[in-house]
């Protein structure tokens, strides 16, 4: 954009930049004015510009139905008819927050004893069979350890008095 | 308004009257049922008047009010789900196919040639609206029908005013796709 005095003139993409400003009539009387000549003398943006213009014009001619009559009656009406909550302490935002506050109290209350119970539960019934288990499982591998030994010393033997027999043929 | 939030009926009363027109246009060009606008508009109403005492008088109240608008319009999207949206673009592609027009040309009117298009013109443009996004819909709605300023429309939809400006474009880059040959 290039301000001559009071006079503004603008190029090609400047005066595309600016159709929504000057649709919506935000541009102030110089931009006004230099859009509005740089439209007059260039056919490409002016083209352009009768598009863009036109289908705003277009979308205003919209026409959507009015209110049918007696709509403000029937929404007073349908006030009437909604539960009036100020007659109900329940709804009351102070209740609500103490009701919700409470049982929120109750259920942490509630899970943590629960899982105090379950932790003294393994401790005091399921660790102590741990430990037979455990023996068992010790004395298991010690007696596979020993077959693990005689099968050795089996094949050891085996293996000598192969040896031995091979000898002597 | 601020008699509204003393719980004055006369005065909501008198709320409901200046706007039920710019609030059941409104859903209108977004739902495209007169009568379901109607009990959506009565439901917005009904808010007003649940919600008078978070009401800021620093606000300017058409603010506040379309903001309960367009929060309206989502949950009813919202509710109708895909499914339901899908529906309706597909009613909507049929009755142009069609050309819903046609159905109802009088031929003892003195011109029906003209009312057909025109019929048609409305239509086209009711659908061009409703296929928009629904950010973009209610800026263009507000900027063109009710005449609000960027500013207003920023606050309605709790974002910025080049965040408007950015739809109001899209918007009229995509209704001028849509509307090809009708301008």
């Amino acid at each position: 954009m290039v301000l001559k005095g009071d006079k503004v003139t603008m190029n090609c993409q400047e005066v595309q930049a600016k159709f929504d400003e000057r649709l919506d009539e935000l541009l102030d009387a110089a931009q006004r004015g230099g859009f509005d000549a740089h439209i007059a003398a260039c056919p490409a943006c002016a083209a352009q510009w009768r598009a863009y213009a036109g289908v705003w014009m277009t979308v205003g001619r919209h026409v959507a139905p009015m209110p049918s009559v007696g709509f403000a009656e029937r929404t007073l009406r349908r006030l009437d008819e909604m539960p009036v909550r100020r007659l109900m302490p329940w709804f009351l935002p102070v209740w609500r927050w103490g009701v919700a506050s409470g049982l929120a109290v109750i259920m942490l209350a509630a899970i943590g004893w629960f899982g105090w119970q379950r932790a003294r539960f393994v401790q005091t019934v399921r660790m102590p069979k741990l430990e037979p288990l455990v023996e068992a499982y010790t004395m298991a591998q010690q007696d596979r350890l020993e077959d693990f030994d005689v099968v050795a010393s089996l094949h050891l033997l085996n293996g000598e008095v192969r040896n031995e027999s091979q000898t002597i043929d | 308004m601020l008699r509204v939030r003393r719980g004055d009926r006369q005065a909501f009363r008198e709320l409901v009257e200046r706007h039920q027109r710019a609030v059941v246009q409104t859903i209108y060009r977004a739902i495209g049922d007169a009568w379901e606008a109607e009990d959506l508009a009565q439901r917005v109403f009904l808010q007003v008047w649940r919600s008078a005492g978070r009401y800021q008088p620093t606000a300017k109240f058409t603010t506040w009010l379309f903001t309960i608008v367009h929060n309206t319009i989502l949950n009813e999207h919202r509710r109708r789900g895909r499914r339901g949206a899908e529906s309706l673009d597909a009613l909507t592609q049929r009755e142009e196919e069609e050309g819903r027009g046609v159905q109802f040309a009088d031929t003892r009117s003195p011109d029906p040639s003209q009312q057909v298009a025109e019929r048609e013109l409305q239509a086209r443009i009711e659908a061009a609206i409703r296929r928009l996004p629904d950010n973009q819909r209610t800026a263009v709605v507000l900027c063109r029908f009710e005449g609000f300023s960027y500013e207003e429309i920023a606050q309605v939809l709790h974002c910025s005013v080049p965040a408007v400006k950015s739809l109001l474009h899209r918007a009229r880059e995509t209704l001028k796709e849509q509307l090809r040959g009708y301008y």
